[in-house]
């Protein structure tokens, strides 16, 4: 009997939402109409949220959207002289350059391998981080790691790379140590192109383990406590809660980070490499970020580093749509 | 309270120590830096090894 009444209901539901739907299928003209009064009451209703939301929109009209007005300076032969509106239009000239020059090749490896080792290497490392703290009983212990492995994230870039450059000196904490366990000569790690991506990668991960594993940290806290529970007594090993419980618990996290960070992808850390590299090492430490500084501030050809900016902003929209796009299909996190 | 397993035992004190030292080895630069900021540069310019308190105490360079 009660199988019947709720089938009926749910057919005289179904019937209702059709009816609802078939209504709304409004002519183009009524819809935007209808949303322009939409707009015109929901500003009237929240005049004062409207209000505060204002410098939000100043800021990405003056600092973000006002800007690409000049990016059309990439499709032209740009002089300060002539202005944005006076120099004459070259069309792809400036793209078809770079991608023919010698650097191109050598620019994208370096910002591909630095983003892709970092992805690797650095981005786990805060999850791992996060996990080992989790297994720690102790709370002064647990809060003590926690506040020593931050503290570095609020020091400045600068001061870091001086750090970098004084202990993997020739006569450096690391190399004395070095030769002092295996016996090897003396590196000179900065002027070795080989060692760049190392010690780049390195220096980040020391750098931001601990600031990254907080937003993990905060994440397993959310977890419910009693998942645990009904693990522990269907017999799964702390090793086993791990991978069952805590794992999936933040993986929500996890992918909207990656996300984000794969917007990020072709913007490595620019002034890190602008401060440790030097030309001896350009082989592997040039990135397309640093290349624009050199070619459009220190020797002022605008037009050309635009279209290599612009150039690597399409790449990195492209791989953010797409990215985001494989989340959505996967599951539910996504940015949009 | 369940007795932990050997593994368990094993891996508590092995997380310890690892964090243990990945804090040593975060906070000894940080102390280094402030240690040679303090410290007589030409000192610092020469010292070989581990620097573990201010030699020549000085605050010129601030």
């Amino acid at each position: 009997m009660y199988h019947i009444k709720r089938g009926e209901d749910m057919a005289k539901l179904e019937k209702e939402v059709l009816a609802l739907s078939i209504k709304q299928k409004r002519s183009f003209g009524d819809r935007v109409i209808n949303f322009k009064k939409d707009v015109v009451q929901d500003f009237k209703r929240n005049k004062v949220i409207y209000l505060m939301l204002s410098p939000v929109i100043l800021y990405y009209i003056i600092f973000q959207y006002g800007p690409m007005y000049g990016l059309q300076i990439a499709f032209k032969d740009y002089s300060p002289v002539l202005g944005f509106h006076g120099s004459p239009w070259v069309g792809f000239e400036h793209f078809k350059e770079f991608f023919n020059s010698f650097y191109f090749g050598r620019l994208l490896k370096n910002t591909i391998l630095l983003s892709l080792y970092s992805l690797i290497f650095a981005f786990p490392a805060g999850i791992i981080l996060a996990l080992l703290l989790n297994e720690v009983k102790g709370r002064i212990f647990k809060q003590t790691v926690q506040t020593v492995t931050y503290m570095p994230h609020f020091v400045s870039l600068v001061v870091i790379v001086g750090i970098l450059f004084d202990f993997t000196a020739r006569d450096g904490l690391i190399n004395d140590m070095f030769v002092f366990l295996f016996g090897i000569e003396p590196i000179a790690f900065m002027r070795e192109s080989e060692w760049f991506r190392t010690l780049y990668i390195g220096s980040d991960i020391w750098q931001n383990i601990g600031w990254s594993s907080i937003i993990f940290l905060a994440a397993m806290s959310t977890i419910d406590p009693s998942l645990y529970d009904a693990a522990k007594m269907d017999g799964a090993g702390r090793f086993k809660q791990m991978i069952h419980i805590t794992l999936p618990g933040i993986m929500p996290t996890v992918i909207i980070l990656l996300i984000l960070l794969i917007g990020k992808f072709m913007t490595v850390g620019d002034e890190k490499i602008l401060l440790m590299y030097n030309p001896t090492i350009y082989e592997t430490a040039d990135v397309i970020g640093t290349y624009v500084y050199r070619k459009g501030i220190l020797e002022s050809d605008f037009s050309y580093s635009a279209a290599v900016g612009l150039f690597k902003a399409v790449i990195a929209f492209t791989l953010l749509v797409i990215e985001n796009g494989i989340a959505r299909k996967l599951g539910d996190t996504k940015l949009w | 309270m369940m007795k932990k397993s050997l593994g368990e035992r094993l891996f508590d004190y092995a997380n310890i120590i690892f964090l243990v030292l990945l804090s040593l080895v975060t906070l000894y630069p940080l102390l280094y830096i402030l240690l040679a900021s303090i410290s007589d540069p030409t000192y610092v310019a020469q010292a070989r090894g581990i620097l573990l308190a201010p030699k020549d105490f000085t605050i010129e360079a601030y």
